[in-house]
C-alpha cells in the first residue's frame, strides 16, 4: 500500500503532491491495476492533512480515469500508464545513471546538477517527433 | 442553512477594554476552520462565547443554530477542548470517561475505550500523571465520544512537542474523515493550521481581519513587488492589506478579485502564512498608531 | 450529575466519615457503662453511697466529654471550610470549570446538584455527630442540669444541623466570590465565627421574651457579703436554675432600689463591725458557720428586697432548638440562592 509524504516547502499544494505521488507510483509500477488506494482515514492518520484534500486528489485521479471509487469498499486503480513505458524506463534509468556519473566527475555539485536538469527539462519542447 | 457558528456584531468587554469587538462571522458547517491570531487577539474569548462560558457584552452568537449553553442537548452537540486541556488531576482516566457518560446525552463508550486502547493509555492512571500530549488526547477523547456535530478546540497543540502535535492533529483528521463533524480550532502558529484547515478566520486586535475558505483567500490575495512608489495607482477594487517600503522597492499585499494588470508590478503568490502575517502586521501597526496618537494627545 | 458530584466529593466525605465512625465506636463502647451508672443513681440513695457513683460518672465523662464536644462544636465550621469553600472555587481556580460546564449538563443543574449533595451531606454529618454526642452525654448532662447553657445547647440535637447548613452555604458563597480556595476558606471560618459567637451571646437570649420570676431571699442559697474598698457589699451568687438559660438576675427592692452601702450602714451595723478582713476579701456564708450578725442582716434584707430572675425556662429548650436551627437554615438558603444566582449570571 502506498504511503504519501508531504513536502511543506516544495511550493506544490498538498493535493497536487498526492496526485503526483499516485501517478509516480503508477509509472514506476509500485501501484498496479486492481490495487486499493489507502482510505482517506488512513492517509490523514498518517500525514495530518484535511480529508477534503485527499478527497480532492482522489477525485482528480478519478476524473483522469486512473482510479475509480467503489462506495463502501474503497478507491481502486483501474488504469495505468502505457505498459510499454516500463521497458523504456529501465533503459532510460541506466542512461540517467551514466549521465549523473559524468556530471559528478565534471565537478558539478548536487544543486548545479539539479538546476541543469530542471532548466533543460523546462526549456525542451514537449512534443516529440514520432 | 445551519451555520456552525454565526456571530452578529459580537463583542465582549472587560471594564473598558474590549477583548472582542464588531465580530461578524458566518462559518458554514462541514469545514475544518482555523482561528488564527496573536495572543490576546480574542480567540479564547470567541470560543468561550461560543460554548457559553462567557456572555456577550454586545451582539449575538449562535452555534449550530441555537444560542450557546441553552440546554443539555445543545451542550451535548458541541465538544470543547479548553486551552491547556483541563482535566481532574486526582481522578483516573476511567472516571473521566464515566463522567462523560453520566453528563452527556449521547455518549459512545465503545469509541472512547477504543481510542484509549489505540493510544496505549491505561484507564486506571490518574489524569494528573499524564504527559501533555496524553492529556490533550484524553481531552480530545472526552470531546469526540460525545458524538458532537461541532468540535471547538482552543490552542490544542500549543504546549505539545512536535510528535505529540502531529499525532494530535492526525487523530483529529481521522475523526473528521470518519464523522460528519465540523471543527473550529485556534492557534497562534499558522503552520499548525496550514494543512488541516480549509477555512480561515484571522483575528487580531480583538477584531476579525479576514475570513473565508482558504482556497478563495489564496486566490484573491497577491503580493505585488515594484519600484518604490505610492500605492494609489492600484485599482479601487484592490484592498490593501500591508505596505512596506525599502529604499528602492515597495511591496504590497492586496486582496483583489480583479487581476492586477499594471505591468510595473510583479505579482507573486502568497503562502497562507504570508497572508496571515500581513493581516496581523497591519492590525499591530494600527494598534501602535492608536497608542502613539493617544500618547501624543496626553 | 448526582453521581459525579458525589465522586468528586468522595475523599473529603470519607475523611469526615472516618472521624464520625471513630466517635461512634467510642460512644458505643463507653456509653452503656455511663448509662448504667446513671441508672444506679436512682437506687443508690437508699444505700447512701451515691457520691462514689456520681464521682465516677463525672470524672469519667468529664475527661472525654470536652474532646467530643469540641469536635462537635467546630464540625460545622470545618465542614463549611473544607466542603463548602472548595465546592465551586476549586473548579474556578484550576480551570476545570471549562470542562465541567461544557458537558451535557446546564450550569443550573451543575450548581443545584452540587449544592444538594454536599450541603445535604454537611447537614447529615453534623446531625449524626450531634445526636450521637447528645445520647452519650445524657447522663452527665442530666446530672449537671445545664442543657440550655451555650456549649451544651450548641452541640445538642438539631441546632448543629442549622449551623452546618449555614457554614456550608457560607463556604460556597465565599468560594464563588473569591474564585480561589484559600481565601474562601479563611473567609468562611472568619465569618462563621463572627456570626455564631455574637449570636449565642446576644441573640439567643432574646429569641423569646424571658420569663420573670421573683424569689424571696430566704429561699436563695449562696448569698453573702463582700468587703470592698468602700465597705461591704451584698452579693448573691449565681442561681442554679436547672436546665434553664439564665438571662439576668438581680436583687431589687420590692418598691425599687438596691442594697446600697448606705442601706447596709443603716440597717446592719453589727455586721460591719464583724472582724476586719482585708479589703477585697469576702466574708462568705458557709453552712454551719453563720454568725448571728449575718443572719440578722439577711433577714432584714429579705424583708425589703427580693431576687428578680429573668430566664428562659427548661421547657423552652426544644422551641429554641427549632427556632435557632430554622434561623440558620434560612440564612443558608439565602446564601445558597445568592451563590446560585452569582454562578449562573455573573461568572461569564
Amino acid at each position: 500500500m502506498i504511503e504519501f509524504r508531504l513536502n511543506g516547502n516544495s511550493g506544490v499544494s498538498p493535493y497536487q503532491q498526492i496526485v503526483q505521488q499516485v501517478k509516480s507510483a503508477l509509472r514506476l509500477g509500485r501501484l498496479r491495476i486492481g490495487d486499493q488506494l489507502p482510505t482517506v482515514k488512513d492517509v490523514v492518520g498518517n500525514i495530518a492533512i484535511n480529508p477534503n484534500t485527499v478527497l480532492k486528489a482522489y477525485r482528480e485521479l478519478e476524473h483522469e480515469g486512473l482510479v475509480a471509487a467503489r462506495p463502501g469498499i474503497g478507491t481502486f486503480v483501474v488504469n495505468s500508464f502505457d505498459d510499454t513505458t516500463y521497458a523504456a524506463q529501465r533503459t532510460l534509468r541506466r542512461s540517467l545513471e551514466v549521465w549523473l556519473e559524468k556530471a559528478r566527475r565534471a565537478g558539478l555539485d548536487d544543486e548545479s546538477i539539479e538546476a541543469l536538469f530542471v532548466d533543460t527539462f523546462l526549456f525542451t519542447p514537449k512534443e516529440v517527433a514520432r | 442553512m445551519i451555520f456552525a457558528l454565526q456571530a452578529t456584531d459580537l463583542g465582549k468587554r472587560y471594564g473598558r477594554k474590549w477583548a472582542l469587538s464588531n465580530c461578524t462571522l458566518d462559518i458554514p458547517t462541514g469545514h475544518v476552520v482555523g482561528l488564527v491570531g496573536p495572543n490576546g487577539a480574542g480567540k479564547t474569548t470567541l470560543l468561550h462565547l461560543a460554548v457559553g462560558l462567557l456572555t456577550p457584552s454586545t451582539g449575538a452568537i449562535n452555534v449550530l443554530g441555537e444560542g450557546p449553553a441553552t440546554s443539555a442537548e445543545q451542550l451535548g452537540r458541541i465538544g470543547f477542548v479548553a486551552q491547556n486541556t483541563p482535566v481532574y488531576e486526582s481522578l483516573s482516566i476511567e472516571t473521566h470517561l464515566k463522567m462523560g457518560a453520566a453528563l452527556n446525552p449521547k455518549w459512545d463508550s465503545q469509541l472512547a475505550h477504543r481510542r484509549l486502547h489505540d493510544l496505549g493509555l491505561d484507564p486506571s492512571q490518574r489524569a494528573g500523571a499524564l504527559s501533555g500530549g496524553q492529556r490533550a488526547q484524553l481531552a480530545l477523547t472526552l470531546a469526540i465520544a460525545k458524538r458532537p456535530s461541532l468540535l471547538l478546540l482552543d490552542e490544542p497543540v500549543a504546549a505539545l512537542d512536535p510528535l505529540a502535535r502531529r499525532e494530535f492533529l492526525a487523530t483529529l483528521m481521522e475523526v473528521v474523515a470518519e464523522n460528519d463533524v465540523s471543527v473550529i480550532l485556534s492557534s497562534h502558529v499558522v503552520a499548525d493550521l496550514d494543512r488541516v484547515c480549509d477555512y480561515l478566520v484571522v483575528l487580531a486586535a480583538a477584531r476579525v481581519q479576514a475570513n473565508g475558505e482558504i482556497e478563495d483567500l489564496l486566490n484573491s490575495h497577491h503580493r505585488l513587488v515594484g519600484s518604490r512608489r505610492e500605492v494609489d495607482s492600484l485599482p479601487p477594487s484592490a484592498h490593501i492589506v500591508e505596505v512596506s517600503h525599502t529604499e528602492r522597492q515597495t511591496t504590497v499585499v492586496v486582496a483583489s478579485e480583479d487581476p492586477i494588470l499594471d505591468p510595473t508590478w510583479s505579482v507573486e503568490p502568497l503562502t497562507l502564512e504570508d497572508l496571515v502575517l500581513a493581516y496581523m502586521a497591519q492590525a499591530e501597526e494600527q494598534r501602535r498608531e492608536l497608542v502613539r496618537t493617544k500618547v501624543g494627545e496626553s | 450529575m448526582t453521581w459525579f458530584a458525589w465522586r468528586q466529593f468522595r475523599v473529603q466525605a470519607f475523611l469526615v466519615l472516618g472521624f464520625l465512625i471513630a466517635f461512634a465506636v467510642f460512644f458505643a463502647i463507653t456509653g452503656p457503662h455511663y448509662a448504667s451508672l446513671f441508672n444506679d443513681l436512682t437506687t443508690c440513695k437508699a444505700k447512701g453511697d451515691c457520691n462514689s457513683i456520681t464521682n465516677s460518672l463525672v470524672n469519667g465523662q468529664d475527661t472525654y466529654f470536652p474532646f467530643a464536644q469540641a469536635f462537635s462544636l467546630v464540625l460545622p465550621g470545618l465542614l463549611g471550610m473544607f466542603w463548602g469553600a472548595p465546592l465551586v472555587s476549586r473548579e474556578l481556580e484550576s480551570g476545570t470549570y471549562r470542562l465541567a460546564w461544557t458537558q451535557g449538563v446546564t450550569r443550573r443543574r451543575w450548581v443545584l446538584t452540587k449544592l444538594a449533595v454536599v450541603g445535604g451531606a454537611s447537614m447529615l454529618a453534623a446531625g449524626l455527630m450531634s445526636f450521637m454526642l447528645t445520647w452519650w452525654a445524657s447522663p452527665i448532662d442530666t446530672l449537671n442540669a445545664n442543657r440550655f447553657s451555650s456549649l451544651i445547647f450548641d452541640t445538642s440535637y438539631i441546632a448543629p444541623i442549622g449551623y452546618a447548613a449555614f457554614a456550608f452555604a457560607l463556604g460556597m458563597t465565599a468560594g464563588v466570590l473569591w474564585r480561589r480556595t484559600v481565601p474562601a476558606m479563611a473567609t468562611t471560618l472568619g465569618v462563621y465565627i463572627a456570626v455564631r459567637v455574637p449570636f449565642f451571646h446576644f441573640v439567643r437570649p432574646h429569641l423569646m421574651t424571658p420569663v420573670t420570676r421573683v424569689r424571696s431571699l430566704k429561699n436563695v442559697g449562696n448569698i453573702g457579703f463582700e468587703r470592698t474598698q468602700n465597705g461591704v457589699s451584698f452579693v448573691a451568687g449565681d442561681t442554679n436554675l436547672r436546665n434553664a438559660l439564665s438571662f439576668s438576675s438581680s436583687i431589687v427592692g420590692k418598691h425599687g432600689g438596691e442594697v446600697t452601702q448606705r442601706w447596709l450602714g443603716d440597717h446592719c451595723r453589727a455586721l460591719l463591725l464583724l472582724g476586719n478582713p482585708s479589703p477585697g476579701k469576702g466574708v462568705k456564708v458557709t453552712t454551719g458557720i453563720r454568725p448571728k450578725a449575718f443572719t440578722d442582716c439577711i433577714d432584714k434584707i429579705a424583708v425589703t428586697f427580693h431576687q428578680v430572675l429573668r430566664y428562659q425556662p427548661a421547657n423552652r429548650f426544644w422551641t429554641f432548638q427549632w427556632i435557632e436551627m430554622s434561623i440558620f437554615i434560612v440564612l443558608a438558603l439565602l446564601l445558597s440562592a445568592f451563590s446560585y444566582w452569582w454562578v449562573r449570571r455573573r461568572i461569564a
